[in-house]
């Protein structure tokens, strides 16, 4: 579904990554894990053509993207969830939702918008607040929500757990399972490595914008030195 | 009943005239505002509306509704034009971009002698803007607005007003939504400049400059950017309030200065949220304190 290759990419003149090449099979949830500042957050970003890459090749669906516009590649079924969320604050959460399916014109809206609210209930109970009043693991399944709304074949999570409860983060995880299992593709960061391995099937590891490590995400969960770096060996 | 309306009506009529035609710019300039692109172009629009009107009734001898249209589709070809460009800018260099094309629009006003008068401007203008002329323009302006704040295309513009690359990652195109708000910005102010020429008997380079701008630029803002009635509040109080101060020109842009000021401070969403703000309260006890957070994304 999305290849990367020798992927190098930046803000200005400094390249943040230096070479990244990972696959992401169709119908798989892989995830990308490293430490801050490696570069996890740059490597969504332009996977979802917010930024232009230096040099190294994006192909989606078998095809090269990386000149493709944002709005474009949303069309062609790449929806990310920003980090931080970013929902539109003084916007009711059903708005929110509706922007989602900005690119969309056919008559399945509303049902999508129904199957958004079946998942999350907390959405339906508040769909008329503004969505600045919730809370953040509201406004996370918010953020994942409206990205739904497009129907997206390859789903981009940029650390969908931070500064949220664990509670809640259990919550999220498991329903990026749930939508896995559905037949999206997913391609998740985290810093939160031990849940986002669990529920992939594969990762990658981050260093300061190269791929230090991949592999099964049960064998990375083994892995001594995954544990040490990343784990908090216990 | 009636008699004392036409007398209030007939002493006050100029006023209320300004009072709508600015109700009119502001609202040209809540168009570009609720993408936030704070324009400094509306004297460049107006003069382009303007002069453009007044050669179309005077030398063409044009009936008034089709030079007005000119004049209004003329400042928003301008907009076209100078909006490819100017809108890869960003906050303050879009605002001095625009600033300069408001002084190039005065300068060619001022040495194009045979179609603007040049400095001496164009003079003996028919009056042909009448107040229900002005009333019906502000009128059809708020219920475009309104219409459009309900639709795909409004909720896609309030997601950029807030986050430019959510709304791109949604798959908004933001350039495409901004240069159509500042077309059709550039549109109304254009058709108010054709207004306030076919008002005031007489228009000049001067007319149109940095103050004109300036002061449009405040009456949405001090209205309010989110709210319906915002440019129309704004545009008004700033209408009347030189005249109720008329006893001293200082005290008046003094007065005006400290009241932007303060707005600024302690109203950011306008005069307008007050309203708001006592709305909410009750349901939502010890929460109404939400922090506007607009402006992170932005820079």
């Amino acid at each position: 579904m999305l290849e990367l290759r020798q992927l190098c990419a930046g803000y200005g003149p400094v390249d943040v990554l230096e070479g990244i090449s990972l696959t992401v099979p169709t119908g798989a949830c892989v995830c990308l894990i490293g430490a801050n500042g490696a570069g996890k957050t740059t490597t969504l970003s332009t996977i979802a053509g917010l930024i232009a890459p230096s040099s190294g090749d994006i192909l989606f669906e078998g095809e090269p993207i990386r000149r493709v516009a944002a709005e474009k590649l949303v069309q062609r079924g790449v929806s990310l969830v920003p980090e931080g969320r970013r929902v539109v604050s003084n916007m009711s959460v059903e708005d929110n939702l509706l922007i989602g399916a900005y690119t969309r014109s056919d008559d399945q809206i509303g049902a999508d918008l129904e199957r958004v609210y079946q998942r999350f209930s907390r959405l339906r109970e508040r769909r008329r607040q503004f969505a600045g009043q919730m809370s953040g693991g509201e406004q996370q399944m918010l953020a994942i929500g409206r990205a739904l709304m497009a129907r997206p074949k390859l789903l981009l999570l940029d650390q969908a757990s931070m500064g949220l409860a664990p509670q809640i983060v259990s919550d999220i995880f498991r329903t990026i399972r749930e939508i896995n299992n559905l037949g999206t593709t997913i391609l998740l960061v985290e810093q939160n490595a031990r849940k986002a391995l669990s529920i992939a099937s594969y990762g990658y590891v981050l260093e300061s914008g190269r791929i230090s490590g991949e592999g099964a995400a049960a064998d990375l969960l083994n892995s001594p030195q995954i544990v040490a770096a990343y784990l908090g060996g216990d | 009943m009636s008699a004392g309306f036409s007398q209030f009506f007939a002493s006050y009529s100029n006023i209320i005239d300004l009072c709508l035609l600015n109700s009119l710019i502001a609202y040209g300039l809540f168009l570009a505002l609720s993408a936030n692109m704070f324009s400094l172009a509306t004297g460049g629009f107006m003069a382009l509306g303007a002069y453009c009107s007044v050669y179309c009734t005077m030398e063409l001898g044009w009936p008034f509704a089709p030079a007005v249209l000119a004049g209004a589709l003329l400042a928003a070809a301008g907009a076209a034009l100078i909006g490819a460009p100017v809108l890869r800018l960003r906050g303050d260099y879009f605002m001095l971009a625009t600033f300069a094309f408001t002084e190039v629009i005065r300068v060619i006003a001022l040495n194009w002698d045979s179609v603007t008068g040049g400095a001496i401007g164009i003079v003996n203008i028919p009056r042909y803007t009448e107040t229900w002329h002005l009333a019906l323009a502000v009128v059809v302006m708020v219920y475009v607005v309104f219409t459009l704040r309900r639709s795909y295309f409004g909720r896609a513009i309030a997601a950029i007003k807030q986050d430019d690359v959510v709304a791109q990652s949604m798959g908004v195109n933001v350039f495409a939504h901004r240069l159509s708000l500042f077309v059709a910005s550039g549109f109304v102010c254009g058709a108010a400049g054709a207004l306030a020429a076919h008002l005031n008997f007489f228009v000049g380079p001067g007319d149109f400059g940095l103050l004109r701008s300036v002061d449009a630029l405040i009456y949405p803002i001090l209205g309010g950017v989110n709210s319906l009635a915002g440019p129309i509040v704004g545009a008004i109080f700033t209408t009347l309030l030189p005249e109720a101060l008329r006893f001293s020109n200082q005290l008046r842009e003094i007065l005006m200065g400290a009241l932007v000021v303060a707005i600024v401070l302690y109203l950011p969403g306008g005069a307008m949220s007050v309203f708001k703000l006592r709305r909410r309260r009750p349901q939502t006890p010890g929460g109404a304190k939400l922090a506007p957070a607009t402006k992170q994304a932005q820079s």
